[in-house]
């Protein structure tokens, strides 16, 4: 975990980051799997453009083949116009070598799920994504109303193309979102996460949340840890977020046993307000 | 009106039922077709929208329905039609169902709305949303077909809608907040509605307004094109300057253009524009 308070750090910070976290990206095709909700102009609900757009870069600098940005947001069938809104668009195209695949309107193949925790025996995911050698998880660090948190975890619903479940994609929450969470991470493997809480969101995420400020991007190779970090950043219990309590053998929750870098997380931890709802 | 979205179009191999229906509508006059249309669709009477899922989808159902109103009859249309909205009329969103409402009404209250308005899931076993609700109204209305759900599905709208005018993808207010709506919704239910000559007085006009100035500087032509399907009838005080923008935008990326978008441009930029709730 390292520090960054503003946004005009951030490229450094993710490359001091990258090389850090040392991912295994020379040669391989990596998927970068950013939160992109809707476009705001008051509330901070995406990953921010400077933290995905410096990332690719970082991860061409580390030597990878090549670097797809990757979302299906679940609210929005116009991708176009939420790309240019939130300025993602504009910091891919800074980069240069980013392309960016519309999840929800990629080609779609057929993945046996691998728990019961759904009654899905298979869900139809993304080419770009099951093509990738490695995925990274890009969430921005947020409450949710539903979920307790959306980090790492969460932010895979994405991947579920809303060209075949809808917009949204309904059949996750009426398979129970927790059980819904827990199914795709187990079906599909997040490599690494490098989570955005230069500016964060409590209260009522993860659209109408306020902003608050915690200066830090979280860099890992496991996505229970780094949701268990998170959580402990935004003062919440990871036991009580009953995906991550649900998901834990599907990585390492105890911090005891995590190799930490950087900065230490009590200096930077504070106490978010949840949605009220919850 | 042949544009360079007509052109282009003629080029594409559609990857989606949605693409394929459009196209089909966008082309009608060109290259009429409906084999590939009617071959796709499921022992059900559904369309998937990704054939190779095989998962009914009533929004691409209805899309494919009005498509197969718009282009030349064969005998094995009516058929297909007739599968096609006996699927519709047995779907239903799931609050349609007595123990969902109850559900609904005591405990699950955090978004508003009435689960006594019900229109059409995107896919089975989940609960009604706008996108295909506002499509599958568009296909009854195209057809002429009377049915004991429209009445019902009209109502549901216009309870999803957004305070401001305009709707997002299913819901106004949630947790307490009014939510925001978004461009392409709300011009799908807004042509619903006015097909059906239904409709709030004052909701039309809030959403022909959100709509006017939400698309006033838009760079997308997805939305743009929906805007200007919608606000043909409602709305003649900045269709000119939406069709100037769809037109130089479409003319400029037509080739970029993913191929859902460039037939709603060229639907949206024949002279008049393309009436979804019609039959040819």
């Amino acid at each position: 975990m390292l520090r960054c308070d503003s946004y005009d750090k951030a490229i450094q910070v993710v490359w001091d980051g990258l090389k850090l976290l040392s991912p295994a990206v020379r040669g391989k095709t990596v998927l970068l799997k950013p939160n992109l909700v809707e476009y705001s102009s008051t509330a901070p609900i995406n990953t921010h453009p400077t933290v995905i757009a410096a990332a690719v870069d970082g991860l061409y600098r580390l030597g990878a083949a090549q670097v797809t940005v990757g979302e299906g947001p679940g609210h929005v069938r116009d991708t176009e116009l939420l790309l240019e809104e939130c300025g993602l668009g504009a910091a891919l195209r800074d980069v240069g070598k980013a392309t960016y695949v519309d999840l929800n309107n990629d080609e779609v193949h057929r993945v046996p799920t691998t728990t019961s925790l759904t009654a899905l025996a298979e869900l139809w995911l993304p080419q770009s994504l099951l093509a990738a050698d490695v995925v990274i998880s890009m969430p921005k660090i947020k409450t949710h109303h539903w979920a307790g948190v959306t980090l790492s975890l969460k932010n895979l619903f994405g991947v579920v193309p809303g060209s075949v479940y809808g917009w949204p994609k309904n059949v996750l929450h009426w398979q129970g979102i927790d059980n819904s969470i827990v199914e795709l991470a187990a079906t599909v493997p997040i490599h690494y996460v490098i989570a955005d809480g230069v500016v964060a969101m409590e209260g009522n995420g993860p659209l109408h949340g306020h902003a608050r400020d915690l200066g830090c991007l979280v860099f890992a190779d496991d996505p229970v840890a780094a949701d268990a970090l998170c959580c402990g950043l935004m003062g919440i219990a990871q036991e009580s977020i009953r995906h991550l309590v649900l998901g834990a053998s599907l990585g390492n929750p105890s911090p005891t046993d995590w190799l930490m870098c950087g900065e230490r997380h009590e200096a930077l931890q504070q106490r978010f307000r949840v949605c009220p709802h919850i | 009106m042949d544009t360079s979205a007509h052109t282009e179009l003629r080029t594409r191999e559609p990857r989606t039922i949605e693409e394929m229906a459009l196209q089909r509508l966008a082309l009608r006059k060109f290259a009429p077709n409906t084999g590939d249309l009617l071959g796709a669709q499921l022992p059900c009477g559904a369309w998937s929208n990704r054939p190779v899922t095989a998962i009914p989808n009533a929004y691409t159902t209805g899309l494919a329905l009005i498509a197969l109103a718009n282009n030349p009859w064969a005998p094995e249309v009516r058929s297909a039609v007739e599968r096609g909205f006996s699927w519709l009329e047995r779907t239903r969103g799931r609050e349609g169902h007595w123990l969902w409402q109850w559900k609904f009404r005591l405990f699950d209250r955090q978004v508003r709305f009435d689960p006594n308005k019900f229109g059409w899931p995107w896919m089975e076993n989940t609960v009604s949303w706008v996108a295909p609700t506002a499509i599958a109204l568009l296909a009854y209305k195209a057809w002429n077909r009377p049915s004991e759900r429209v009445p019902s599905a009209l109502a549901m709208l216009e309870d999803r809608a957004c305070a401001a005018g305009g709707w997002n993808a299913g819901n106004g207010h949630a947790f307490g907040v009014d939510l925001d709506p978004h461009p392409d919704f709300s011009a799908m239910a807004l042509c619903a509605l006015e097909a059906h000559d239904a409709g709030e007085f004052f909701l039309v006009e809030r959403t022909a307004r959100f709509l006017g100035r939400r698309l006033e500087e838009c760079g997308s032509a997805y939305s743009l094109a929906w805007g200007v399907l919608a606000l043909q009838r409602s709305s003649g005080r900045r269709l000119g300057t939406l069709v100037e923008s769809l037109r130089r935008i479409s003319g400029r990326n037509a080739a970029t253009l993913n191929t859902a978008a460039l037939a709603l441009t060229a639907l949206a930029l024949e002279s008049p524009a393309f009436d979804l709730g019609t039959r040819a």
